[in-house]
């Protein structure tokens, strides 16, 4: 049993004043709500409170000191101090300040993760994981149809990574939750993937468009011919018309890639370049002669280049 | 999670021994110490409200703190809380790591904490 003058740390005649001004000093020293996380001062708090409680008043403090009441006396109900509700998560809405200060000591680690919560709007118990980078080279034929990667991941493990028809270069794809684990049970972050495309041998390609440089024989050209040409997808057939020249253009509408946007094909577009046989032979070489005396021209004079 | 009226607010801490008049928690609200749910022309506290206006009470009564700088103790209390939860969660982070790194990182803090 404690002597309630101990517990205010005051002597048995002190004054109602030095009372007073004893129990403020412990209560500054001892509020619970001051001293998050220390478990003693609650105890301690409740002591000088019913202490206090008993000797401000002139009467009890009386009959307290004649013996007629002990210091048991009566006690304040338990109450739950604000403390216990900050630290379990409650009145998150006051602590908008750490936001700003955790900012400054964290905004390198974990890409800044201070940045996204404001001040006086509450905050997330719970942080997403940290993104992820990655970049993975495709074939051209891959990122125009569309393929199946398998790539692996920072931490060794291996994703299968869907590269959809229509892929552009330097693309960037998004594996959702493959990023860092998150903290405290929330969601892991993201993988991104950035697409490159190799170049391909013959074909190339602006948006959804291929483009691809066809050669054909003087008599295809001169003829007309149907010819076969690549294509993404494979050989299509394809008219040459009679009088084709090198730098003529023919367009395979909707044989090119997807357009991710619209979701229809772009077209092909075949350039025509007239090819000579390796070596002229003696034939043509006479033919061209008698030709050129009735048909000469001048594509250097039309063109406007003298 | 029970929420109080005005008047709820004021009986249930006067019941717990605290002297406080209603006008006086209207004013904790007025200047911002105090941020119940405002509804249909109400206010509405939830516990953790309630031990804050306990607190306030206490700071004021108990350890005559005056009106000018309660809401100094309560920002850096604010900041306390805050820091406290951001240490919490810190805690959660490092116990998910792999226990070589957690040992790491013990160490560390151990070197510059000096326990």
């Amino acid at each position: 049993m404690s002597d309630l003058y101990s517990t205010l740390e005051v002597s048995r005649d002190a004054s109602a004043e030095d009372i007073k001004r004893a129990y403020r000093k412990l209560a500054k020293k001892l509020h619970p709500d001051l001293n998050p996380g220390d478990k003693t001062v609650e105890q301690r708090f409740k002591e000088i409170n019913h202490a206090y409680a008993l000797l401000s008043d002139p009467e009890k403090r009386k009959r307290y000191d004649a013996g007629e009441i002990d210091d048991s006396g009566q006690e304040r109900p338990s109450r739950g101090f604000y403390r216990s509700y900050a630290d379990a998560g409650m009145g998150a809405k006051y602590h908008g300040f750490d936001a700003e200060a955790a900012e400054d000591i964290f905004s390198d680690l974990f890409g800044g993760f201070g940045r996204s919560r404001r001040a006086g709007g509450g905050r997330t118990p719970h942080q997403r994981g940290a993104d992820v980078s990655y970049s993975v080279h495709i074939d051209f034929l891959e990122a125009a149809k569309g393929a199946r990667k398998r790539i692996q991941l920072a931490d060794g493990k291996t994703v299968d990574v869907t590269v959809p028809p229509g892929t552009r270069d330097r693309q960037t794809l998004r594996l959702k939750g493959q990023g860092l684990p998150g903290l405290g049970g929330a969601g892991a972050g993201d993988a991104y993937v950035e697409v490159h495309i190799e170049p391909h041998r013959f074909f190339t390609r602006k948006d959804s468009d291929i483009h691809l440089e066809l050669p054909v024989a003087l008599n295809e050209a001169v003829l007309g011919a149907t010819i076969s040409v690549p294509t993404i997808e494979g050989p299509v057939s394809m008219k040459v018309p009679s009088g084709a020249n090198s730098g003529t253009t023919l367009r395979l509408k909707g044989r090119g890639a997807l357009d991710q946007k619209s979701g229809e094909r772009g077209d092909q577009y075949v350039k025509l370049k007239v090819v000579l046989p390796d070596q002229p032979d003696a034939e043509l070489q006479r033919f061209m002669e008698s030709w050129a005396k009735e048909h000469a021209y001048d594509p250097r004079k039309k063109a406007g280049l003298v | 999670m029970p929420l109080f009226s005005l008047v709820e607010v004021v009986a249930a801490i006067r019941e717990e021994g605290l002297q406080v008049q209603q006008v006086e928690v209207e004013s904790f609200v007025q200047q911002s110490w105090v941020i119940p749910l405002r509804e249909e022309g109400g206010y509405f506290f939830d516990e953790a409200d309630k031990a804050r206006i306990e607190l306030i009470v206490e700071l004021r009564c108990d350890m005559a703190v005056n009106d000018e700088a309660v809401p100094v103790i309560l920002n850096l209390l604010d900041q306390l809380y805050g820091l406290r939860r951001t240490l919490g969660e810190i805690r959660e982070a490092v116990r998910e790591l792999p226990p070589d790194w957690r040992d790491a990182f013990e160490k560390r803090l151990v070197g510059s904490l000096g326990e």
